[in-house]
């Protein structure tokens, strides 16, 4: 059985403790003028119109959009050449020479993590304010480990960037011992080739 | 020289015996597209041709990584927004500066430097760009002068549309707010 009160009884209801109230006749006083809303849709259209942009600047509508950079005389039409000329010196690796590796096997996966995290204690270290908190040699790899919930590099990015200046990937198929090479190989590096890698990532 | 067609240009790109001719047209397509976005963010042309030229050899080193899940020149704004701001992070550290530091430089690239061309008012402007924060002017100059869709800045940025017109609606107001301030 359906117990639910028309919406006229509700509002009576909640009327109940103001009977001055509840006896009063309830209709609008307020009355638009004759025709308002036949003429309301066009008059809000005509307002849309009239309105010059979408941003909320007088600023910006007022001054005309204009690129003020400029480059020197033939500079895109040599800028083609000159790059093709730096390309000719890079070779680019084939897709098929790479196998695609599977990062989530679990001791990659573990190694990269604690790449990461010595990558992101390095970079503390190399901050000028808190330069000599901390040392390479000095952070023991458990520790580091220790340390995987610090994933905001993506560990596919840190490999690529260790492999691109490593041929890691090689050495990872070889040995089978991610963790050991990619901590050598961090540990290897000097102070600006770990800022270049930090700036590369 | 004909245009490709971007799927045409793709494919032309992964194979090694037509890789270097199409980059050519790649680079002629999307330079002037790629030069002026970093421009904006760095300011000063040398700066920019730097990065410029940095942003496309990534790119060339890359190229066997490009899925085709994103647009051609979403990749490359990418590569090249990532370019602008890491050339201005290392500018700052290998200099000690702060961010105000940095935005006084770029300033005084803007009052100074060459192959600059704009009435006072659009320099002011620009510097009321300038003094924004990264994100809001990122999200400015590409919306207001490079006129992206909000859902092509989003795949770029990796920022939700909605958060990116926030980011735009303060940007309008700061600038505003430091124009008025000027006057």
């Amino acid at each position: 059985m359906n117990d639910k009160k028309h919406p006229s009884e509700e509002w009576q209801e909640e009327l109940q403790d103001a009977p001055n109230l509840q006896r009063l006749k309830r209709e609008s006083i307020f009355h638009p003028p004759d025709g308002y809303f036949d003429r309301l849709a066009e008059h809000i259209q005509e307002s849309v119109e009239k309105t010059p942009s979408t941003t909320a600047s007088t600023f910006l509508n007022q001054v005309p959009k204009k690129n003020i950079f400029s480059v020197p005389a033939l500079y895109f039409e040599e800028l083609p050449h000159r790059l093709m000329q730096l390309v000719d010196h890079i070779p680019i690796p084939a897709e098929e020479s790479r196998p695609i590796k599977p990062l989530w096997r679990p001791q990659y996966v573990l190694a990269i993590a604690a790449s990461v995290s010595l990558l992101l204690m390095v970079a503390i270290w190399l901050f000028p304010s808190t330069k000599n908190v901390l040392e390479l040699k000095d952070i023991p790899v458990e520790d580091l480990m220790a340390e995987i919930d610090w994933q905001d590099i993506p560990a596919e990015t840190l490999v690529e960037v260790l492999g691109e200046e490593k041929d890691l990937f090689d050495q990872l198929d070889e040995s089978g011992q991610e963790e050991k090479i990619l901590n050598d190989l961090l540990q290897e590096m000097d102070d600006n080739e770990l800022e270049d890698l930090l700036l590369d990532i | 020289m004909v245009a490709l067609e971007e799927k045409e240009l793709l494919v032309q790109l992964r194979h090694p015996n037509t890789r270097k001719q199409a980059f050519g047209h790649l680079v002629r397509r999307y330079q002037q597209m790629l030069y002026f976005h970093i421009r904006r963010i760095v300011i000063d042309h040398e700066d920019a041709d730097d990065v410029l030229q940095n942003t496309l050899l990534k790119a060339w080193k890359n190229l066997h990584k490009f899925r085709a899940e994103a647009a051609l020149k979403t990749w490359l704004y990418r590569i090249a927004t990532n370019e602008a701001l890491t050339f201005l992070n290392r500018k700052k550290r290998q200099a000690h500066q702060d961010v105000e530091d940095i935005q006084n430089d770029l300033r005084h690239s803007l009052r100074e430097g060459k192959h600059i061309d704009g009435e006072e008012i659009q320099i002011q402007l620009q510097e009321a760009i300038i003094r924004l924060p990264e994100r809001q002017r990122l999200v400015f100059n590409m919306r207001y002068y490079e006129e992206l869709k909000y859902d092509e800045i989003s795949a770029i940025l990796g920022v939700t549309t909605g958060g990116l017109k926030a980011s735009y609606h303060h940007a309008v107001k700061k600038i505003e707010h430091y124009i008025v301030n000027r006057a």
